[in-house]
């Protein structure tokens, strides 16, 4: 049966999952038995980058699809098309739901009145009712003042729309009024019993150890959905903060409390969640890396690392398991993840079958693709696929705009960082031509008698197939549709490319 | 019928030369017969064989290459065979031979917007 399936990121790491989903799912793997995916990024730091920067991603992927994917649908609705894009990633907004009061169309759950202190936002008329008085709320929150040198352990007077802090304890008072918001009871009434849901969090941080048991208590609670299947990610651990505060810096979180906060937050988990859900996925890594201290906002725009794109694995994982798999209600099946051998670099070679099959496979093809689009194109514009399909539009469209950036800034900026991160992931050789692209399977030139027979993946190669497939591609896809044609020509010199080097590279190479 | 065709073609672009009736009887029909194969190969050639097998020869420039090459080869055609009729070289030959080079230089463009259509690689060429 075809579903829709709306995944839930909540905070910082939730976003930046989310980004890793989006360029999997970009670079084409592929979902089963799938109509929609409804990514719902809930982050009350209006200003987090890391938020923005997938929302950016999110909206891009959205309108490449638009303009270029073309659906091949069977009769019951369900799309065969396979390849970039291929999955149809939406807004909430894009769902037709009977009785809901329309929505923004956005990625994002907002929330309303958190541009205050939380004082003010539990007691917004200063009027303590009943038993709650200023003493009570001392003894449970810090009320450093705002003009205090020890402000960075403020709670009470801390502001909300700066996010949480690392504050789960400030989250989930939040998020109890999650179930007011307007979006999220439009998501409410566009879930179906046979849908799926999948959240991601960190266990670590403030926003996401919070949000998530609060959402999966407001789904549960609701009659409708109390069978859905339900799927969750929980990121632990994988990098530190600098423990120095910067100067001008508020200092508020600590990595030092991580591993305190993810114990607290596992055994809440194993006494109060256990059987809630269907699948819960755990993702960890030995934190090396530090990361420079910022306390959301803005400046919060940590680098892209392998475990989210894991955790990304994980929803991928989850949506195209048959429902027998998933087991009874009742019962929560626990999913680990491992690489072939631990090492500081990891690359095509460390992983398993499924994730070479479902996911490096595609990644490797999307990123043929982005060399190509990014580095040949622009040196073939005398071709007739460049003067037919690319050249009065490529700096003017709107189509091709989104889709430079998608490839320079978001997918390209992505494998930067992961590379540059610790642990690194470099499946790639950004700079090297694409004889060498692939770390650990450089395509070698075939020579006789000095006399080159066969230059493997060289600007020549790449002229010619392009050449050839838009002569035979103009000839299914109209002149009304270029960027379909385009994009169907991308993906075909990603599989020509792909042949040549024959399989991606395994460990006994 | 070509004959006809090509004595009035070349009179009406490099005019009559009534004196050496040669030109008339035998030259326009030769000239004009060799003239059109030739370009018709070089066409099939540069959009069909060069043009479907790989993109080597294929540009804007590639092209332009071929016009003067197809010039300059109708250019020596028109002369060598009418110096090889008459037996002397004219004021005249130089022009025809020019008018012959400029026909087929027309005829290789009309053919070049037919053909380039049915190429792979020169679809775009000259534009």
């Amino acid at each position: 049966m075809i579903r829709n399936t709306f995944i839930f990121g909540i905070g910082g790491t939730g976003a930046r999952v989310v980004r890793a989903l989006t360029m999997l799912l970009a670079a084409g793997s592929k979902l089963e038995d799938t109509d929609k995916v409804i990514p719902i990024i809930i982050d009350v730091d209006a200003k987090n980058a890391d938020t923005t920067r997938t929302l950016k991603a999110l909206e891009a992927y959205k309108l490449i699809r638009k303009t270029a994917y073309a659906a091949q649908r069977t009769a019951d609705g369900s799309d065969l098309s396979a390849g970039f894009f291929n999955t149809n990633l939406n807004t909430l907004s894009s769902l037709q739901t009977e009785g809901a009061e329309k929505i923004e169309d956005s990625f994002q759950l907002k929330f309303d009145n958190l541009e205050t202190s939380f004082i003010k936002y539990i007691d917004p008329k200063e009027e303590l009712v009943n038993d709650v008085t200023m003493d009570m709320l001392r003894a449970l929150y810090d009320d450093t003042p705002s003009d205090h040198a020890r402000y960075e352990n403020t709670e009470l007077n801390l502001r909300l729309d700066e996010g949480f802090k690392g504050n789960p304890n400030i989250g989930c008072v939040v998020f109890n009024g999650l179930s007011s918001l307007k979006e999220y009871q439009f998501v409410a009434k566009s879930i179906n019993p046979h849908d799926r849901i999948f959240i991601v969090s960190s266990i670590f941080g403030g926003t996401g150890s919070s949000g998530f048991p609060q959402l999966i208590k407001l789904i549960k609670g609701d009659d409708r959905l109390r069978d859905i299947k339900i799927g969750a990610l929980t990121v632990m651990p994988y990098y530190k903060i600098e423990a120095k505060k910067k100067a001008g810096g508020d200092g508020k979180i600590s990595s030092e409390s991580f591993d305190s906060k993810t114990e607290a937050a596992l055994s809440y988990y194993a006494r109060h969640m256990a059987g809630q859900l269907n699948a819960l996925y755990h993702i960890w890594d030995t934190p090396t890396k530090q990361y420079e201290y910022n306390a959301g906002g803005d400046k919060q725009l940590d680098p892209a690392h392998l475990v989210e794109m894991i955790g990304a694995t994980a929803i991928i994982d989850f949506i195209n398991k048959p429902n027998e798999a998933l087991g009874v209600n009742g019962v929560t099946k626990y999913f680990d993840y491992g690489i072939i051998q631990d090492s500081a670099s990891v690359d095509f070679r460390h992983f398993y079958n499924w994730s070479g099959k479902t996911v490096m496979k595609p990644l490797a093809l999307f990123a043929y693709a982005m060399k190509i689009y990014l580095d040949y194109i622009p040196q073939l514009q005398g071709e007739v696929f460049y003067k037919d399909l690319l050249k009065d539009h490529i700096h003017s469209d709107l189509f091709y705009q989104t889709l430079s950036a998608f490839f320079n800034s978001h997918f390209k900026g992505w494998l930067k960082e992961m590379a540059s991160n610790e642990r690194k992931f470099e499946p790639l050789q950004l700079e090297e031509e694409l004889n060498g692209f692939i770390t650990g399977k450089p395509i070698s030139i075939k020579k006789i008698l000095g006399i080159v027979r066969d230059s493997g993946l060289s600007e020549s190669f790449i002229t010619e197939k392009m050449g050839r497939m838009e002569d035979e591609l103009r000839k299914t896809i109209p002149d009304t549709e270029k960027e379909k044609r385009f994009l169907q020509l991308l993906n075909q010199i990603a599989a020509e490319c792909y042949k040549v080097l024959g399989a991606l590279p395994t460990m006994t190479e | 019928m070509l004959l006809t065709i090509f004595s009035g073609l070349y009179e009406l672009i490099s005019g009559a030369n009534p004196d050496v009736p040669n030109y008339i009887d035998d030259v326009y029909d030769t000239v004009g017969q060799i003239t059109l194969i030739m370009v018709f190969v070089l066409i099939l050639i540069f959009f069909l064989a060069l043009g479907r097998w790989k993109p080597i020869f294929h540009k804007l420039g590639h092209w332009l290459i071929t016009l003067i090459l197809t010039m300059g080869l109708s250019f020596i055609i028109a002369f060598v065979t009418a110096k090889d009729d008459i037996g002397e070289i004219d004021s005249y030959m130089y022009r025809f031979s020019l008018m012959n080079a400029i026909f087929a230089a027309v005829v290789f463009i009309l053919l070049s917007l037919v053909f380039k259509p049915m190429s792979v690689f020169s679809k775009r060429t000259p534009f």
